[in-house]
């Protein structure tokens, strides 16, 4: 009995030994990025003008609601965009500019320098093949390996993630939500990447389930070592699993910095007014505040600060005037004008009084 | 069937001060038949298998409060919802509205039924008809009751509008597709709200907007259940958002309640190990906070064949040899604070501090934290 329950994690830790031994974790960089999405009636700039960059071993957060354009940002350092969408930029992966690669060279590092964990665990699945047999496809496509050592690979990686060997046999259908999830991080980490992006990878599943995938996903980045974006709207779990914050807003990074920094102290407004939104099971009840009116259009966006509408401290320079990035602490920057006087704006943010005053000034109260 | 409720069992109930229950049910249950085809007729052994999405649940939301109904997916929970709104046929028990058995009405009871008690669906973009106007929606459940002419019509429009935060000079001509998703959801609360009902059930009406309008529908619900006296039963799997609106909160789990009582006590001092657990497995937005996570092992089972005696026992920490017998009672284990757990019958005056369950990987009972100091002491 007792044997049997220690022999798996002998095999285990040793199949993170030599995942780790394999993989070096990737360094990218993303340098002015813009992804703008051609339609009838202008370009749609999902991403606009974004610079970041992931150090090897870096936990990155990406926080931002539906429509900030952090999906965009996630398909285009993928080279995953539609033929007509206009990209321009830079997205250096191990110094390698990703945007100006020839289509087989981009093969040769997806999977392998890096690997995508999608929202839609059931749309990443192809729904007619055995989930074993797309595992071993991603493996041979990327290497002269045979059908049973491959077979044998995906075998540890289910094992990994904690699914029964037997389950590769299965078609996705027959996975539930957290099943497939947990099948999509095997497949994201079979060639040993060295960045791994996730986007919203539980935003579909139970807080059961999403508590064991996201805790499972922070172990194996511990363990592994790969640098990781987490993609998502849940500032709960960019508080408990990311190092550092990216806070997306209408296309654009607003603030930038270590999670603690970004999180307690955050420099934006409309990272404070994320705060107030958020609830919390633990700590005082302090009511809710919505931020009130919607984001701007991207097809237009506004000539100034693109929070400048729902902002409840705007003044006339922050509509005229676009704010750049700039540091307000050690790695911390925040896209606003007025970060000189972030400590009172936070003081006054909390107040419910402060974002009914924008409620009434954009004619919603 | 489980017979999971013996007669006698205790109901979750109001305390005397507040007023009577405006939705009542005893003994819900709604099962769901499959393989009823030809073919598989012919091919089984035995009575038709059954989905039993809700198995035995007493509820009581007293009007002017906001009843919270927390669970996995799966749990049942937006089916009891749209039982208790007869948008399912009970399969056994009996729903009271206002102290009216309504269990099995049709016809023109039914219909006056529904202008009592109303629903509100997840998605705003699929429950607005992308043909009419906000103005031509609102409007569409006066039509369909008969009620009022034209020019009364128009007035309960505008009025229901302005209830929602939505200017109805704004907004009564526009379409759905011009509105973002949180003037969708006011759209469908006002429409609603227009029939002036005693009783909604809102099925996650928040888990498809964005985190930074959310609070106002929330806000909203409050008010209007405060301003117009309506029981509201709040459905969501985030216990978090729960903590907000909801005076009282049952959790469910494969069918049935497994725990229920007063918002903040449930919650700071959760008995049941599913509702540790769960409570257990939402993250904090707090950067320097520490969880104790503990993890479930499993997933929930079937709904078609429900284990035996606990339905939590293939997947508790502390399972013990008489949850794989007895479904566990009721018991309370503080005032107005229900459970129903094989953990807390043994003792003659049961206390919180059973709670208390150290099951072989950990430690599921928390320490006290400094959230709990904000709120009253109880007890």
């Amino acid at each position: 009995m007792t044997q049997q329950a220690a022999r798996p994690t002998t095999r285990k830790s040793r199949l993170i030994e030599h995942l780790r031994q394999q993989t070096r974790p990737g360094e990218l960089s993303v340098d002015r990025l813009r992804a703008y999405y051609a339609t009838r009636s202008g370009y749609v700039r999902a991403v606009d003008d974004v610079s970041f960059e992931v150090r090897p071993g870096d936990y990155l957060g990406m926080v931002g609601e539906s429509g900030c354009g952090k999906t965009t940002l996630v398909k285009a350092i993928f080279r995953l965009l539609p033929e007509d969408a206009f990209v321009d930029g830079e997205v250096r992966l191990d110094g390698r500019n990703v945007l100006a690669m020839k289509s087989n060279e981009l093969r040769q590092i997806r999977w392998t320098r890096m690997s995508l964990i999608t929202q839609s665990a059931m749309n990443s699945l192809d729904p007619v093949y055995r989930v074993g047999d797309q595992i071993v496809e991603a493996i041979r496509a990327h290497g002269d390996v045979s059908y049973d050592d491959a077979w044998q690979r995906a075998v540890e990686m289910f094992d990994l993630v904690e699914l029964a060997p037997d389950r590769l046999r299965n078609y996705p259908h027959q996975f539930s939500g957290g099943m497939r999830q947990r099948a999509i991080i095997a497949l994201a980490l079979v060639l040993q990447p060295g960045l791994i992006i996730a986007d919203e990878p539980t935003t579909a599943l139970d807080v059961i389930t999403q508590d064991q995938i996201l805790g499972r996903i922070r172990r194996i980045h511990e363990a592994v070592g790969a640098s990781m974006i987490l993609v998502t709207h849940d500032i709960s779990v960019i508080a408990e699993t990311c190092n550092d914050t990216a806070v997306m807003y209408a296309g654009k990074i607003v603030e930038y910095g270590p999670t603690i920094g970004v999180l307690q102290e955050p420099c934006h407004p409309y990272t404070m007014g994320l705060k107030n939104a958020f609830p919390n099971i633990k700590g005082a009840i302090n009511k809710l505040i919505a931020i009130p009116g919607s984001p701007p259009s991207l097809i237009d966006p506004p000539r100034g600060c693109c929070f400048a509408e729902r902002c409840p401290f705007a003044s006339d320079r922050c509509r005229d005037l676009k704010p750049s990035l700039r540091h307000v602490g050690t790695d911390h920057s925040a896209a606003c004008h007025y970060t000189d006087q972030a400590a009172s704006l936070r003081e006054r943010a909390k107040e419910k009084s402060t974002w009914d005053e924008v409620a009434v000034r954009i004619g919603l109260g | 069937m489980t017979a999971r409720r013996e007669p006698g069992d205790r109901l979750v109930q109001d305390q005397a001060a507040t007023p009577a229950p405006v939705i009542e049910a005893k003994g819900l249950k709604k099962h769901f038949p499959i393989d009823t085809g030809v073919i598989a007729a012919l091919v089984r052994r035995g009575p038709p298998r059954t989905v039993k999405a809700v198995d035995g649940v007493d509820v009581s939301v007293s009007s002017r409060s906001i009843f919270g109904l927390v669970g996995e997916s799966g749990s049942g929970k937006s089916t009891l919802g749209m039982t208790l709104v007869r948008l399912y046929e009970p399969s056994a028990g009996s729903i009271f509205l206002s102290g009216e058995e309504v269990t099995h009405i049709h016809g023109d009871g039914l219909r006056r039924f529904r202008r009592r008690a109303q629903i509100i669906f997840q998605d705003p973009y699929g429950s607005l008809n992308p043909r009419l106007t906000v103005g031509e929606a609102v409007e569409e459940p006066l039509k369909i009751h008969g009620i009022g002419d034209r020019a009364e019509r128009a007035v309960r429009v505008v009025e229901s509008l302005e209830r929602v935060n939505l200017q109805p000079r704004h907004f009564l001509h526009r379409y759905p597709h011009e509105l973002s998703g949180g003037q969708r959801q006011r759209a469908v609360i006002a429409r609603t709200l227009v029939l002036k009902p005693d009783f909604v059930v809102a099925d996650e009406p928040i888990s498809m907007l964005d985190v930074s309008i959310r609070a106002g529908i929330l806000d909203l619900l409050e008010t209007l259940s405060k301003d117009l006296g309506l029981g509201v039963l709040y459905v969501s799997h985030d216990i978090s958002t729960v903590r907000y609106v909801c005076d009282r909160v049952a959790i469910m789990y494969l069918g049935v309640f497994v725990e229920h009582g007063e918002t903040d006590e449930v919650i700071d001092h959760p008995a049941h190990p599913y509702t540790q657990s769960l409570m257990a497995a939402v993250p904090i937005a707090d950067p320097t906070a520490a969880r104790k996570r503990v993890e479930l092992p499993g997933e929930v089972p079937t709904p078609i064949d429900i284990p035996s005696g606990c339905r939590f026992r293939t997947r508790c920490p502390c399972v013990m040899d008489i949850c794989l017998r007895v479904a566990p009672p009721w018991r309370e284990v503080s005032p107005e604070h229900h459970v129903a757990c094989h953990l807390y019958q043994s003792s003659i005056t049961p206390t919180r501090g059973i709670s208390t369950c150290r099951p072989k990987g950990g430690l599921l009972a928390r320490p006290p934290e400094a959230g709990a100091a904000v709120k009253p002491a109880k007890q």
